[in-house]
């Protein structure tokens, strides 16, 4: 399901032969043009390793005509990574000019020759993303853009423009609050943001809490949102870093925490980003992994009630849900867990049989792992 | 110029109301001949919005013309004129006339329903602008034991709770406890799906809607209150089966996000139905309709209905051609008279024909200063801010105070009330106040209006507003209805037996109640296939007219 419920269109198939004749010719229209490209770009190539002077290289073929055909090749095929390869060729080729530049005209003129031909670019970039907001290339060119403005942009003039992308990503996730696209975009904005290049005025504060409140408000739109629930684990280190919490805080937020989530598996235990995430929080308790945890000083006896008071509730979910297989899996977990913590564990070895047996019979096509965990729990 | 009487018409239609505008508007493209007469001088009939002043001579006709309208006792109560408050100033004081748009139908409309289809494909949509319906919430008292409760009157405090629309909703009501949660999901799984209904139906369909959320889904009486509210049930919970309930909140449910995020359920700007009605009207007029306002037909005055209604419209059975007369004495001819039954030419007594089934609801609308925004909560993120709230008093939370207050008597036979609050933004009201429509099957009687005014009362109490938000104006009456007995046959509802002439429609009433009903628009497109005849294939689905359409690139 890549669409979250929206019915995908897959083309209108032609059936008159008008509309045969329609699509043959667009066909032929689409191959034209990738040859146009491709023969400027790699005459361009010969040249560039037939060391030819600058000059020479502007009069051939790396000028706006080139760049106006990648468009227009881009905006039907967004897909066509190597056009997306040959258009960066062509803007870097733009920069270096206007940076060769620098011993005639001033810095300045310079600097908003540059950023006006990223905004440009990035303007190009909007209708495309509207109409393909999954496509990886576009999403990788758009970094590839701002990631140029760092080099040639000063830090105020850089970071006005990442601002303007957070806002990006923000249109993007409400009209697809599930686009991961949107959010690992999101997250690379509010990186970059928070980078040692782009101090802001401000720089005391960072844009953790507030991002972290935008997961929650995400997640109170749809709870079924694996992408919002992800961010959120990837924030919470960070977040408790910066508000220095000491044991009782990072204690406390861990209560919270297993509260919502178990408010929202209450709500709907069919669903398995909020599995995951219970996943996520249960790994605070595991030896293992509690060092980049949520409260990584917590005693091995407090573990232990954890663990303990978790696996009650999720049994407690077993009655009236008989026939939903994360419960059980869940439990299954849990056990192992308790029994690595505790040697008198009062899970005893049958139940977890039982409950392998009950996985079996709910989810028979992964009969394999199931077999291999049974077998795996006897030894 | 031809006078009206020279012309044979194919189509007279009787009345502005919404189903006659929507029939006008389905002829729009036909070609054919239509009339369009109204014995009021303004538009929308039954489901008009009217000023301050135009309330005022409504009211006043109301009872004189019992027979013609189904409209009575209404009195109006202008408390700024009784008791002006010196330093009212802006929102605090009743504004001009004209700055209301008060609305006699301010029924909201599924985004599910018929209709908004409908607009869409007849492209009148571009004329109209509808705002969203955001929350439902609902009265309830505080625990009894908690306040004293003898003779003490409103010692009873209560506050409205805001009525979950989906998971997320229950997910954020900390109140509910986690095993009712999970019922509660269940519930709106189940009732968003309907290939689960039948069996129930089968099962439960005759049986009180609260016990089966009971005995089915362990729901606990509290939690049923918020689900028999959205079925907007006009009657108590113990007589509200659940074979009414499930599909309504189906509807309700499925409504939900259709449109975008947080709502369900819009309503048109500036007055409601009548809206709606004036822009059908419009598109009639633009098809070559003639419209007449201030013109009813005459009724011929004979002892008996059927006599009277022989004689008020004559078929002449050679030309197929009925006659009837406008108001002043010219004679009218026309392959096709529709109306309703409070146009068409008929005096409607006190005994309602056979097929009938006449109900009354108490009804009142009011004007209050503050904008009780505590209402109209963003309900999602993303969501457009909302206009409308419905709030809701279930049986057992008002009681008339006249009635004998037996300790122990909570009115549990009484039948809910339900609120329907729009904010200034539906251009109803000026900026600052908000007009509150309150309505009520209660049997009317004295009581039923007290009832109405309490619970205005205690909403505008309950509303955290400063300075507090005071009543200014309200308006009370009655209104009847008739129910046509078979409730799914659309041909047979809108034959009239009265005429005895098979070439008379009849467009039922819209029924009052919460919400706009489906059954509106499947009368109008009955009367447009006995009138078209069955090839109704473009029934409301029209290119655009030249000159008009959007002009939008489509890049």
């Amino acid at each position: 399901m890549t669409s979250h419920g929206v019915p995908r269109g897959s083309g209108i198939q032609p059936t008159t032969d008008q509309d045969r004749r329609k699509e043959q010719q667009k066909i032929r229209d689409y191959k034209g043009l990738v040859e146009s490209v491709n023969s400027r770009v790699s005459l361009l190539c010969d040249v560039i390793l037939s060391r030819l002077t600058p000059t020479s290289i502007r009069e051939h073929q790396y000028n706006v005509e080139t760049l106006e055909l990648t468009s227009k090749l881009l905006k039907s095929n967004p897909e066509y990574f190597t056009i997306w390869n040959h258009r960066r060729l062509i803007m870097q080729h733009f920069f270096e000019q206007d940076s060769n530049q620098t011993s005639r005209t001033t810095g300045d003129q310079n600097q908003k020759a540059v950023v006006d031909m990223i905004d440009d670019d990035l303007a190009f970039l909007l209708p495309l993303l509207r109409k393909f907001p999954k496509c990886y290339w576009i999403w990788n060119y758009r970094l590839w853009l701002l990631e140029e403005s760092m080099h040639f942009l000063s830090a105020a003039e850089a970071r006005k423009l990442w601002q303007q992308e957070l806002a990006l990503a923000g249109k993007v996730l409400s009209l697809d609050s599930r686009n991961f696209h949107g959010w690992g975009y999101r997250r690379t904005v509010v990186q970059a943001l928070d980078g040692a290049v782009l101090e802001g005025e401000d720089s005391s504060t960072s844009m953790t809490e507030q991002e972290f409140i935008y997961t929650t408000k995400m997640i109170n739109t749809n709870l079924s949102n694996f992408s919002a629930w992800h961010t959120r684990s990837k924030l919470i280190p960070r977040l408790l870093n910066e508000r220095r919490a000491d044991n009782e805080a990072r204690k406390n937020f861990l209560d919270e925490e297993l509260e919502l989530i178990q408010r929202a598996l209450w709500a709907g235990s069919d669903d398995q980003s909020l599995w995951f995430y219970h996943q996520y929080l249960m790994s605070t308790f595991d030896p293992r992994y509690a060092r980049d945890s949520i409260a990584p000083d917590l005693t091995a006896d407090e573990r232990v009630k954890y663990v303990a008071q978790e696996f009650d509730r999720v049994q407690e979910m077993l009655d009236g849900a008989e026939d939903c297989k994360w419960i059980y899996q869940s439990l299954i977990q849990l056990s192992i867990l308790y029994k690595s913590l505790i040697t008198n564990c009062p899970v005893k070895a049958s139940s977890v049989q039982t409950w392998i047996d009950e996985l079996l019979r709910l989810d028979p096509l992964r009969a394999g792992r199931w077999n291999d965990l049974k077998s795996s729990l006897d030894n | 110029m031809e006078s009206l009487s020279d012309t044979v018409w194919d189509v007279v239609l009787a009345g502005t109301g919404l189903a006659q505008s929507l029939l006008a508007l389905s002829l729009s493209r036909s070609g054919k001949k239509v009339l369009h007469v109204d014995k009021n001088e303004y538009y929308g009939g039954l489901e008009a919005a009217l000023s301050l002043q135009e309330a005022e001579i409504w009211a006043e006709a109301a009872d004189e013309g019992a027979g013609s309208s189904p409209y009575r006792h209404a009195t109006i109560k202008n408390l700024e004129r009784e008791a002006p408050v010196q330093e009212a100033d802006g929102a605090l004081k009743l504004g001009f006339s004209r700055a209301y748009s008060l609305s006699l139908s301010p029924q909201l409309i599924y985004t599910r329903s018929n209709l908004l289809p409908v607009l869409v494909s007849s492209k009148v949509y571009r004329q109209l602008e509808f705002l969203a319906v955001g929350s439902w919430w609902i009265y309830e008292n505080k625990d009894v034991t908690e306040g004293g409760q003898d003779g003490e009157g409103d010692a009873r405090q209560g506050g409205l709770r805001r009525i979950p629309g989906g998971r997320e909703d229950v997910f954020a009501d900390k109140s509910i406890d986690l095993r009712s949660t999970r019922s509660l999901m269940r519930f709106l799984k189940l009732a968003a799906d309907p290939e689960t209904h039948m069996s129930i139906l089968e099962e439960w369909g005759n049986r009180a809607f609260p016990d089966f959320l009971e005995s089915r889904l362990s729901i606990p009486p509290r939690l049923q209150a918020p689900l028999l509210a959205l079925t907007s049930s006009p009657h108590p919970p113990t007589e509200t089966l659940t074979s009414y309930a499930l599909p309504r909140i189906h509807r309700h449910l499925t409504s939900i996000g259709m449109f975008g995020p947080g709502f369900g359920a819009v309503v048109p700007k500036w007055g409601g139905l009548a809206e709606i009605a004036q822009v059908a009207c419009r598109a009639g007029a633009v098809g070559g309709g003639v419209y007449v306002l201030k013109r009813g037909f005459e009724s011929a005055e004979m002892p008996d209905l059927q006599a009277s209604g022989r004689n008020s419209v004559r078929f002449d059975k050679d030309t197929g051609l009925s006659t009837l007369c406008l108001q002043g004495g010219e004679q009218i001819r026309s392959h096709w008279v529709v109306g309703s039954i409070w146009d068409l030419p008929l005096q409607i007594d006190q005994n309602p024909g056979d097929r009938m089934q006449t109900n009354y609801v108490a009804r009142s609308i009011t004007i209050v200063s503050g904008s009780l925004a505590q209402l109209f909560p963003s309900p999602a993120e993303g969501a457009p801010p909302p206009a409308g709230a419905v709030v809701v008093y279930p049986t057992g939370t008002l009681e008339p105070q006249s009635t004998d207050q037996t300790p122990g008597s909570s009115g549990l036979g009484l039948p809910p009330v339900y609120l329907i609050i729009h904010s200034s933004d539906t251009g109803e009201c000026p900026a600052g106040q908000c007009v509150i429509y309150a309505c009520s099957f209660h049997p009317t009687n004295a009581d039923s209006h007290q009832i109405l005014q309490v619970a205005v009362a205690k909403l505008v109490a309950s509303v955290r507003e400063d300075p507090p938000a005071t009543v200014l104006w309200c308006m009370h009456y009655d209104q009847r209805y008739n129910l046509p007995a078979t409730t799914e046959d659309y041909e047979a509802n809108i034959r009239c037996d009265h005429f005895m002439n098979d070439h008379v429609l009849q467009l039922p009433d819209v029924v009052p109640g919460m919400a706009l009903e489906d059954d509106v628009l499947k009368h109008v497109r009955a009367a447009y296939r006995r009138i078209v005849g069955d090839d109704d294939v473009a029934f409301m689905l029209f290119d655009d007219r030249e000159g008009t359409g959007d002009d939008i690139d489509e890049n």
